[in-house]
């Protein structure tokens, strides 16, 4: 217990040192460079916002079926959530990059701009801030009540914490999915915004839930020991959940490829074309072969998903790869030819570290909190 | 009139709860016992592992279908679209992989689900129409609430009285010889 709290402590330290470091720099560059600033901070905020996200559904799956898995990684998704308020403020600096961001705001050219002119009822900056601060409100109290009946539940054995969960989450989840999606059109979809693709805002979800899962199958393994470890079982269920995201991810990522290239439409495939151009071909490649092929092979293994060191290897594979997947997302957007702008990497510790100081300090304020409870039981 | 020759094809324990039948299905593998069998009315946790059924070829049968299934699969439309009979398509190339995938996707499922169901088959001797152990009165219990241990007489160690004393140290309710043809 001692040495989890020291490494948590650590955690912390490292992550506001991470944040002062990253934001120093780019928010120096947000003023000197805003058009190569601007990107690199949305991929950064994306990644770690999907994090926090991605939270959200696992943990509501949780409450609506139960079972033995999320026993271990329960506390890291409840942490996970409770990062929302920092990652609202996050988002701050993005708004007064909209002009370097957002073509939507200044077409570029003529077709693009005929197409716009249509779509300007809904992809106009005051909708967008409208929005985006509804779906906030609406994960806040999402994650506000989702926390306090967990509270409730792990402090008494009354029944009812756990039925009011349950209630929570069912209609949460369906919120939860349409608040996500319109999200995720806003903030990534219209990056293109001649591009449209219905199934693009889950592919993201997926891409969010995958990399929540993950992370907790990593932390389960670096910062749980003794009776709080995952059994094999546990371990072979987690890997289980992993590899049936992993399907659903690839299977909506094949979907999307699939009907678009079928239809051969040219306002759908500007999107792909985009990343085939200039060596993005060759990251795509990477993509379905990190993040579909080389993780679906190893799950089916058995054995390899009830030995925790495999486990955590491949779960952290996952976690990189996704962090990749957002820069695949984005990147090609504004880079026409592949290339590793050097504030892609400052964005991405900056909001990072924001990420990991209080994910951490939730995460051994929890911790306490059940040892006190569990001690008193 | 011809005699019938009647040999023994093994020994049965009958047990009132899974507990005492894992804990006889134990004892009986540590002396050694291979060819042994145990029937239940419920699926045992752990009871497969004990009698020493740890690895099943199942999977590797449903890969190998699933395997034989995307190859077949692909194969048919490459040789469909691509060699006997090209068709330019919308100005796509003749080997369009991403519209291949569907069909390669769901022979995969097909294959690998029908070469499991066939495998399990297999393996497990089914359809089996006649078993020596169903002769054992009150065998049909088996599917409701009694628990059978099943020692084959082609085990190497078996022998009648050593397996008998073996059941009764177990403390089996009753403990049956199978004979038949």
């Amino acid at each position: 217990m001692e040495s989890v709290a020291s490494r948590l402590a650590a955690a912390q330290r490292f992550g506001a040192i991470l944040f002062c470091v990253g934001f120093l720099v780019v928010g120096v560059t947000l003023f000197l460079a805003p058009s190569h600033a601007f990107p690199s901070y949305l991929m950064g905020f994306l990644f770690w916002m999907g994090l926090t996200l991605g939270c959200f559904p696992v943990l509501m799956i949780y409450h609506l079926v139960g079972g033995i898995w999320a026993v271990p990684i329960r506390k890291f998704l409840e942490a996970g959530i409770s990062t929302l308020p920092v990652m609202a403020v996050l988002l701050v600096p993005l708004l007064f990059g909209f002009g370097y961001l957002y073509r939507w705001i200044h077409p570029v050219d003529l077709r693009t701009a005929e197409v716009l002119e249509r779509k300007e009822i809904y992809l106009n900056m005051p909708a967008w801030l409208i929005r985006t601060a509804l779906f906030f409100c609406v994960w806040g109290a999402q994650a506000f009540l989702l926390l306090r009946w967990s509270r409730r539940q792990l402090e008494s054995s009354d029944p009812r914490p756990t039925l009011a969960l349950r209630k929570i989450s069912a209609p949460g989840l369906i919120v939860f999915g349409l608040t996500t999606s319109f999200a995720v059109v806003d903030w990534v979809m219209s990056l293109e915004p001649d591009w449209y693709s219905s199934i693009f805002p889950l592919i993201i979800i997926m891409g969010q839930i995958l990399s929540a899962l993950a992370l907790s199958i990593v932390l389960a393994r670096t910062l749980l020991f003794g009776a709080d470890e995952a059994t094999p079982d546990q371990l072979n269920q987690l890997g289980d959940l992993l590899l049936t995201f992993v399907m659903l991810w690839a299977y909506m990522t094949i979907s999307q490829i699939i009907i678009i290239y079928a239809g051969n439409l040219p306002n759908e495939i500007t999107w792909y074309l985009h990343r085939m151009r200039g060596g993005w071909l060759s990251l795509s490649w990477v993509v379905a072969l990190f993040a579909f092929g080389v993780p679906f092979f190893l799950l089916l293994f058995r054995h390899l998903k009830r030995a925790p060191t495999w486990l955590s290897g491949i779960a952290g594979g996952l976690l990189v790869m996704h962090a990749v997947c957002v820069f695949w997302y984005v990147a090609p957007s504004f880079r026409s030819s592949i290339s590793f702008d050097w504030l892609d990497p400052f964005a991405f510790i900056g909001v990072g570290g924001a990420w990991v100081l209080v994910f951490s300090r939730q995460l051994s304020h929890n911790l306490r909190l059940s040892t006190i409870s569990g001690q008193s039981a | 009139m011809s005699s019938v020759q009647v040999r023994l094809h093994g020994l049965t324990a009958e047990f009132d709860s899974a507990e005492q039948l894992v804990q006889a299905a134990r004892t009986v593998f540590e002396q050694g016992f291979r060819q042994i069998d145990a029937f239940t009315p419920y699926p045992v946790e752990g009871l497969p592992e004990i009698i020493g059924r740890t690895k099943s070829a199942v999977p590797l049968i449903m890969l190998i279908g699933g395997i034989a299934g995307a190859v077949i699969a692909y194969g048919m439309q490459w040789y469909a679209m691509a060699y006997y009979y090209p068709l330019n398509i919308g100005g796509r190339p003749l080997n369009s992989w991403p519209l291949f995938i569907p069909i390669t996707f769901e022979l995969t499922v097909l294959f690998s689900a029908l070469a499991g169901v066939a495998g399990f088959l297999f393996l497990s001797r089914l359809p089996c129409v006649h078993h020596p152990v169903f002769s054992v009165p009150g065998f049909e219990r088996v599917s409701t609430d009694q628990f059978f241990l099943w020692i084959e007489a082609t085990d190497p160690l078996f022998d009648e009285r050593s397996v008998r004393h073996l059941f009764e140290r177990l403390e089996a309710r009753t403990i049956t010889e199978v004979r038949g043809k």
